[in-house]
């Protein structure tokens, strides 16, 4: 299974701003890849782009990013951030964040991590009692909460909290299946 | 032995030029064989795809010969006004300038030479220049000669390797610390600020080294392409590590493939600053290919006016626990294009490797340009990869707090961009970094037109 997602956001007027969220679950031999673009071509315009994916199996991710901003779309502000939760050792991940920027007066920035789980929290959840693998679920939990807290932060739809419990329910694959 | 003379020279590159060089260098034959099979993959390469624009590159104009003589201006008056500026304003000594002009022979006394030679050769440790090392050491030149870089590489390789001259052969034997940083500033008879440079270096087990090339005063060359290959070789438990201080005139176009292999617990680190050239390619890169190894790049890069510096770093982790770090700092102004151009690789025996990489960018003016393309490829699920880059312009709150505290704005900005290569030019030999401040300084005081 191959799904490609191109996305391209541009702006175009003053002041214009988005803030734009994607979360890949992928299990099994399943392949996703992504490209989003932010195009910045108007004066103090934002973006915030927050990618996440959590992969387990021997499913594999690619995230294509790329933010421009032309001259003379100055105080603009853009962000790309990509994060990558691999939960086995067959998961594989590629991230090409980019960056092309003309105008001076301007804040852009990208972020990409790629790994396992955090080591330290795996070892305070089991200095609690916790199974490894009850660690590792609950630590996965944890970004997909927090990733849809971000979004409510910004605005409350009834569909966020059904794409919540699917996604929850699609971690749940994940986990079965590395048993 | 043909008397070799740049006027008399054929421009342009041929099957026989290629067998000229090698003969007037008496090279035995299977350098010989190299370079003309280096030719034929060149001539069949493209340009990449992919990039700064190289179209105006013209091949056949180049002359292709050895110099007989140092000279890279024939007088002093010749030598544009800017760089006798620029050395002035650096404050390199009088004898210096002319020297770095190629007005006159190195000055130095020989007596310095000699008694680093001395100590060099007590630890048996060999360093002369590529040419001589062909003739001198055939046996540990070949071994690894073209090994980690082959010609068919990619097209400014395979040139290199057909029309390579000059450059530095190092060789460290098991155990030796080398205290000194070796210069290529040491090689004496030999092509300084070679077109075509290529070196060797290799560390044997538990070794170290540090090798620093370059110089802060700009060099003035006549030739306009310059394609250097540098290969280096970290044995186990080992370490190097390469400076490079670049500033070609504004009219080069600076080619340059340098790759190391790392063995196991060896460190390779690389300290590269690009400040000259019309055009800089260069993406200096570690093969992690031992249990620990470490890879390690500090760059800056300052883009000026018709400046393009495409510059960055390749880390390969292809063995267990391996780690690298990647910190580059880049500045464009007045139009320069500044961009970052990397790649992390954790291979499917890259067990545990971790890396991180840290891309910051400055923008003075709104007629530059930075870019940045770090390119990440996990094929495990074990690994830890960091990257984080950002592109800002100096900042004017921070220029005001200055202000308020009595500094001018050229002196403010001077302390700010001090601030943000710092972690960089901490690194850096302190004769070159002293240089590098002033010039930097001196940078950022021009004014367009």
């Amino acid at each position: 299974m191959n799904r490609s997602l191109p996305l391209e956001f541009f702006f175009e007027k003053a002041e214009a701003g988005a803030d734009i969220f994607a979360l890949f679950l992928a299990s099994g031999s399943e392949s996703f890849s992504t490209k989003i673009h932010q195009i910045h071509r108007a004066p103090d315009t934002v973006s915030r782009l927050s990618v996440l994916s959590i992969l387990g199996g021997s499913a594999s991710f690619s995230y294509e990013g790329r933010i421009r901003i032309d001259k003379g779309a100055i105080r603009s502000n853009a962000s790309q951030e990509n994060r990558n939760v691999l939960l086995s050792n067959s998961a594989r991940a590629q991230s090409n964040p980019t960056l092309e920027i003309l105008e001076d007066d301007v804040v852009a920035r990208h972020a990409s991590a790629t790994g396992g789980q955090n080591e330290e929290a795996r070892f305070f959840l089991a200095s609690r009692g916790l199974a490894d693998s009850l660690a590792k679920r609950a630590l996965a939990e944890g970004r997909i909460r927090e990733f849809f807290g971000n979004i409510r932060s910004i605005a409350e739809s009834e569909s966020l909290d059904e794409l919540e419990t699917e996604s929850m329910r699609l971690l749940e694959t994940i986990f079965s299946e590395n048993q | 032995m043909p008397e070799v003379s740049t006027h008399k020279a054929a421009r342009g590159l041929s099957e026989e030029t290629v067998r000229e060089i090698s003969a007037t260098k008496n090279e035995p034959e299977w350098m010989r064989n190299f370079r003309l099979k280096s030719y034929e993959i060149f001539r069949k390469k493209p340009l990449p795809s992919w990039g700064p624009d190289l179209s105006e590159i013209q091949f056949d104009d180049i002359t292709y010969y050895l110099k007989a003589t140092k000279d890279r201006s024939a007088s002093w008056d010749e030598l544009p006004s800017e760089i006798k500026e620029t050395y002035d304003r650096i404050g390199v000594p009088e004898a210096e300038k002319r020297s770095l002009a190629g007005v006159s022979a190195q000055y130095e006394s020989e007596v310095v030479y000699e008694s680093i030679d001395r100590e060099l050769r007590r630890q048996g440790v060999l360093f002369c220049d590529m040419d001589t090392a062909v003739r001198d050491y055939p046996d540990l030149v070949k071994r690894y000669f073209g090994t980690l870089i082959p010609p068919h590489d990619n097209t400014f390789a395979s040139l290199n390797s057909a029309v390579w001259s000059g450059g530095s052969f190092v060789y460290v034997p098991r155990g030796v610390q080398v205290e000194l940083p070796l210069q290529a500033y040491f090689r004496i008879n030999s092509e300084r600020f070679g077109q075509f440079e290529r070196t060797l270096i290799i560390a044997d087990e538990g070794s170290s080294v540090h090798y620093t090339e370059g110089c802060t005063a700009p060099i003035y060359s006549t030739d306009s392409l310059h394609a250097a290959v540098v290969e280096v070789f970290v044995a186990k438990g080992a370490r190097v590590r390469y400076t490079t201080v670049q500033n070609w005139s504004n009219n080069i176009y600076n080619l340059v493939t340098k790759r190391a292999r790392a063995e196991e617990d060896a460190v390779m680190e690389w300290v590269d600053c690009n400040i000259g050239s019309k055009v800089t390619m260069k993406y200096p890169s570690v093969y992690l290919t031992g249990k620990r190894a470490h890879g390690d790049m500090l760059s800056i890069a300052f883009a000026g006016k018709g400046q393009t510096q495409d510059a960055g770093a390749k880390m390969f982790h292809l063995a267990p626990h391996t780690t690298s770090r990647i910190l580059s700092k880049s500045l464009s102004k007045d139009g320069g294009h500044a961009s970052y151009r990397g790649l992390v690789h954790i291979g499917e025996q890259a067990k545990s490797a971790r890396s991180s990489v840290t891309c910051d960018a400055m923008m003075f003016d709104s007629d530059s340009r930075s870019d940045t393309y770090p390119a990440i490829r996990i094929h495990r699920g074990d690994a830890n990869v960091e990257h984080e880059a950002s592109v800002e312009k100096i900042g004017e709150e921070k220029l005001f707090l200055l202000a308020s505290r009595g500094l001018a704005r050229e002196d403010a900005e001077a302390l700010l961009v001090s601030g943000f290569i710092e972690p960089v030019s901490k690194e850096i030999p302190l004769e070159y970094s002293i240089e590098l401040t002033r010039l930097i300084r001196y940078e950022m005081e021009k004014k367009i037109g």
